[in-house]
């Protein structure tokens, strides 16, 4: 393993018929931050839904959002998730508007330091095709939790779609 | 073709300065990933944020070359913020968390990608860097924070063989604040 730069930590593609999650374990104490880079979309007819998150699986309500994109209808949005159980990440389009994943690139802050909450933000887009079913923004918030992430779950209402991809990446010194 | 991403340099602020810099950045690479972490320290400064700096090759931007746009989402009152700063001497960082305290543990994250850092991919005579940026933000009491993104300008033909983040005047930079650059080469 490389001692310094971006070292891909793991990888998933969901199988057919779509659903369920992407879920990295044993991730490696050490890196500056988490990166993932993936291709997601909703697995049923939703013109929009959300890719959302878990650190070690915890589900209590200790994530804090904040959402700010421009939707298929051209209305921005700008909120808030506060104190909820679950992280968001980034939106993307449902089955319904045919294969067009969102683009997403979301960096984890302070995961290996026990001092700090850990921290994300995203900058991600679609284009949703010619229907122009797309969106783009960022998203961002804060995990109030000072425990070392060692495992990562991305999930989306309703499942993953057919063939997404999600990789993971570790940076270090 | 592979792309890797290498460690070209770290600084990190022992408690004592304002600035963090990286001299003598490799010029073997295609790209730049710049990260910095950090916080500043002042029990005078009488804010709980302050701006930082972003600039290249030791220009303070006396003649105007950096610009800065910015759309984000504040913590505190949940606002949206769209802003720029043109023709000015630095590239905006904001909200950068301040505290009195040595050991205090919340932290500004910033990644910013430098595609084209040598500028060999232009013909033309004028060789402007564009620039995409990341960062999160929040105290710990979650007042004055922020998630957003932002884009910058380098309006200047050099390439960048240097790069340093200093924070407001009388401020210093918590100590384990660091700065760190990577390069990606295709191969």
């Amino acid at each position: 393993m490389s001692k310094d730069g971006y070292i891909l930590l793991g990888s998933h593609k969901t199988p057919s018929p779509g659903g369920g999650a992407h879920t990295f374990t044993n991730i490696p104490a050490g890196y500056d931050s988490l990166t993932i880079r993936g291709n997601l979309q909703g697995n049923r007819n939703t013109a929009l839904t959300y890719i959302q998150a878990r650190f070690n699986g915890a589900s209590a309500a200790v994530y804090d959002s904040w959402l700010n994109y421009v939707d298929e209808n051209g209305s921005v949005t700008a909120t808030w998730s506060l104190a909820d159980n679950v992280a968001f990440l980034a939106a993307t389009g449902g089955a319904g508007i045919g294969v067009w994943p969102c683009q997403v690139e979301t960096t984890f802050f302070g995961v290996s330091d026990p001092d700090v909450y850990t921290k994300w933000v995203t900058v991600f887009g679609y284009s949703g095709g010619l229907g122009g079913y797309g969106a783009a923004g960022c998203m961002g918030g804060v995990w109030k939790d000072k425990s070392v992430v060692s495992s990562l779950s991305i999930t989306l209402n309703f499942g993953l779609r057919t063939d997404n991809i999600t990789n993971l990446y570790g940076r270090r010194t | 073709m592979a792309a890797t991403y290498d460690f070209l340099g770290e600084t990190v602020a022992d408690g004592t300065s304002g600035t963090l810099s990286i001299a003598s950045i490799p010029q073997t690479h295609n790209d730049l990933v710049v990260f910095f972490e950090g916080w500043g320290v002042s029990s005078s400064f009488g804010y709980k944020v302050a701006n930082g700096y972003l600039r290249f090759n030791g220009d303070t931007g006396s003649n105007a070359v950096y610009s800065s746009n910015m759309k984000a989402i504040g913590f505190n009152g949940h606002a949206q913020i769209s802003s720029w700063v043109h023709n000015s001497s630095y590239c905006w960082l904001p909200f950068v968390p301040i505290d009195a305290s040595t050991n205090y543990y919340d932290r500004y994250y910033f990644q910013l990608d430098i595609n084209n850092y040598r500028k060999l991919l232009f013909t033309s005579t004028e060789k402007r860097i564009n620039m995409l940026s990341k960062f999160a933000s929040a105290r710990g009491d979650y007042d004055n924070g922020i998630v957003g993104t932002a884009s910058y300008g380098y309006h200047d033909n050099a390439a960048i063989t240097s790069i340093s983040v200093q924070i407001q005047d009388n401020i210093y930079l918590g100590n384990g604040s660091k700065l760190q650059v990577y390069g990606i080469a295709n191969s």
